[in-house]
């Protein structure tokens, strides 16, 4: 298993060289030079002579081969270059980002897992009644709904309304921003903490845990409809122990599957949720930063989000192999 | 039989399912006695209800299924008894072997933690106790180096070893009754007979009993005490083994038994098939289910609309056939078999 996970890092590398020279690529197919932006084009005509000269700072007016060795260059000694408009090191704006993005996504997945599995364990348990039907209606809504609706109106009430109508504080929660930044161990969030961090992660979290709900449920019928869990009740096991050892282990396969997308996702692509409160994790960063060509930034963050997903991709395959014994690691599975 | 009442007791058991087409009608009327250590076999085609039946004992049967009758157990009818009851009935006193043993074990767990698992539930012993049983049941069912064989998984063992590990199973908290649902059908043709052999000879050592459910008269041959032959949900024919194979009275137990390939028979001589398919239990037919397919079906004597009842024709020998009595008088098996005068 450790070869099988040093197998898989090695691989990683391969995979964020592979994601970054695309996205390099793709920039200078644009259309469009950062050199304008900053010299205030878009729109209006400028100077050439200016652009030509701040393409020459940037150092984009050379072949696009020369950029991309001195890219990669720099990138594998760990400097990721500077933001074009800011001149911010993309390495300090990670530091200042990763850790809120990664919060962030990290709460929203334990929302997830909590009223996903939850709720599609309870609705496969009590299949075609009301609480199935209830949490079925209310998947549906919730993965139908967009989040940047079901953002500003969860804000409207509780971050808005709430305080407008004097409702009592614990039904109170900040509509912007990410509160006071103190945490324990680096995660858990302090009590202040919580009430910013509350809504955006429901917020983020609604559409995978409606998804999630949806796809424990049909796993846990499924594995409810096997024999082993006939056998495990003709042995005399309580009905409890059948369902929690030989029905939800076996249902999880699937589920694991989807938790590792949906992390990779909750921390890249959480732009509409930090756009409602006002956020400013990578998403949002990755997302302005492409507006303006701001290529070493997008580079950068994106690199940091892509290395999420492997990882979180490894532990999915990690946690297959704990779950289920037939599965074994090799070497030649990597 | 004796004045001791039976281990198990079966009376009028009926089973239907509840589907969107109407109701299923499993088992109509199913009755069947068990003496401690005996080895009963019901047979009948698929859908005969055979299975059906075995499930309803330990309230195996999924909520669609509406059941009546009662399954009479040390004085208690299993039917009405509580979950806790049941819980304790469940493998403790009653064990079950499922006809395909990969499917029957849960592939995510040790095959000796499925056994242990199955002793915590019903007696207080510490784990390595538990542990030591498992192996030793292993052991006992045949398995080389238990004491290694036990921490391995089910897809480590081979189809005819995993039957092996639920006899095992099966058979470690000393149960008096096994019911063994085709507990060879999913295996291969060489090891069918060994799993059986074990099966039938380690319960007749323990002495417990055992209600075998095939769709092969030749397996029951040499194994059972007793036999049951299930036809459209109803018990057809049931007697001992000399009285179904020598003395058979009933036309679709003589066509199971005609439609055996013989080892002493001529090679090239064409098997014979009971023409016709069994019939929907959503619709069954009236009167005899069988008559449809049956070569003796006569309208005289009441083959297509009375329910023909199952009557003692010979001391512990039932037949539910109109024309009983002249199959008896028949000497040929083919000839009861085929109709032909």
């Amino acid at each position: 298993m450790t070869s099988y996970i040093l197998r898989r890092m090695l691989q990683l590398v391969f995979v964020l060289w592979g994601g970054a020279t695309i996205l390099f690529l793709l920039f200078f197919i644009l259309p469009g030079s950062p050199a304008e932006l900053i010299a205030g084009g878009g729109h209006k005509a400028v100077d050439p002579q200016v652009v030509k000269n701040i393409e020459h700072q940037l150092g984009i007016d050379r072949p696009i081969y020369v950029q991309y060795v001195k890219f990669l260059d720099r990138t594998v000694h760990g400097d990721l270059g500077e933001s074009y408009l800011t001149h911010q090191k993309v390495t300090t704006i990670i530091k200042e980002r990763a850790p809120l993005s990664l919060r962030l996504a990290f709460w929203a997945i334990v929302v997830e897992v909590v009223i996903g599995i939850s709720s599609g364990v309870l609705s496969a348990r009590r299949r075609n009644s009301l609480a199935d039907t209830v949490t079925t209606v209310v998947a549906v809504v919730a993965s139908a709904v967009p989040v940047f609706v079901l953002g500003y109106l969860i804000k409207q009430v509780t971050g808005v309304y709430a305080y407008q109508h004097q409702w009592p504080s614990w039904a109170r929660f900040p509509p912007l921003g990410f509160g006071p930044n103190t945490w324990y161990l680096g995660i858990i969030p302090s009590r202040l903490q919580l009430k910013s961090l509350l809504q955006p992660a429901l917020v983020l979290a609604s559409v995978s845990t409606a998804i999630l709900a949806r796809i424990t449920r049909t796993s846990m019928l499924e594995t409810l409809r096997m024999d082993h869990v006939r056998t495990a009740r003709a042995k005399g096991l309580k009905e409890s122990v059948v369902i929690r050892k030989h029905v939800l282990r076996n249902a999880m396969l699937p589920v694991i599957t989807i938790l590792g997308i949906d992390f990779g996702t909750a921390v890249g692509a959480a732009v509409l949720t930090e756009t409602v409160f006002n956020l400013r994790g990578l998403g949002y960063r990755i997302v302005t930063a492409s507006a303006q060509r701001d290529v070493p930034i997008v580079l950068g963050l994106s690199l940091v989000v892509m290395f999420v997903y492997g990882i979180a991709s490894v532990m999915v395959d990690v946690g297959y192999a704990l779950l289920d014994p037939r599965i074994r690691l090799r070497d030649s599975d990597a | 039989m004796s004045d001791v009442p039976p281990l198990l007791e079966i009376a009028e058991l009926t089973v239907g399912f509840r589907t969107d087409d109407g109701v299923v009608q499993a088992v109509r009327g199913f009755d069947l006695q068990v003496d401690a250590g005996e080895i009963v076999a019901i047979v009948g085609e698929s859908g005969s209800g055979k299975s059906v039946s075995a499930m309803s004992i330990l309230q195996l049967l999924p909520p669609s299924a509406t059941i009546e009758g009662a399954v009479t157990w040390a004085g208690e009818n299993l039917l009405e008894v509580g979950e806790n009851r049941i819980g304790q009935v469940r493998g403790d006193e009653v064990a079950m072997i499922f006809q395909d043993p990969l499917s029957a074990l849960n592939p995510v767990y040790r095959i000796g933690y499925q056994i242990t698992e199955m002793i915590h539930a019903h007696r207080k012993v510490s784990g390595r106790q538990a542990r030591e049983r498992a192996i030793e049941m292993l052991r006992l069912v045949g398995i080389p180096q238990p004491d290694r064989r036990v921490d391995q998984y089910p897809h480590e063992f081979s189809g005819g070893m995993r039957q092996r590990a639920m006899i095992a199973m099966a058979l470690s908290c000393d149960p008096q009754l096994i019911i063994a649902d085709e507990p060879t059908t999913a295996l291969d043709v060489t090891v069918q007979a060994q799993v059986l052999e074990l099966l039938v000879d380690l319960c007749h050592r323990l002495n417990t009993a055992v209600i075998l459910i095939t769709h092969d008269l030749g397996v029951v041959a040499g194994m059972a005490d007793r036999v049951t032959v299930m036809y459209a949900g109803r018990v057809v024919e049931s007697g001992v083994v000399d009285d179904i194979f020598d003395r058979t009275a009933h036309p679709y137990t003589a066509g199971l038994l005609a439609s055996l390939p013989r080892l002493d028979g001529d090679v090239d001589e064409p098997l014979m098939p009971i023409a016709g398919q069994p019939p929907s239990m959503l619709d069954p037919p009236p009167g005899c289910s069988f008559h449809p397919r049956c070569p003796w079906a006569k309208e005289e004597a009441g083959c297509m609309t009375v329910v023909p009842e199952n009557i003692e024709r010979n001391p512990g020998h039932f037949s539910a056939c109109h024309r009983a009595d002249e199959l008896m008088a028949t000497e040929s098996l083919v000839r009861i078999a085929t109709g032909a005068p």
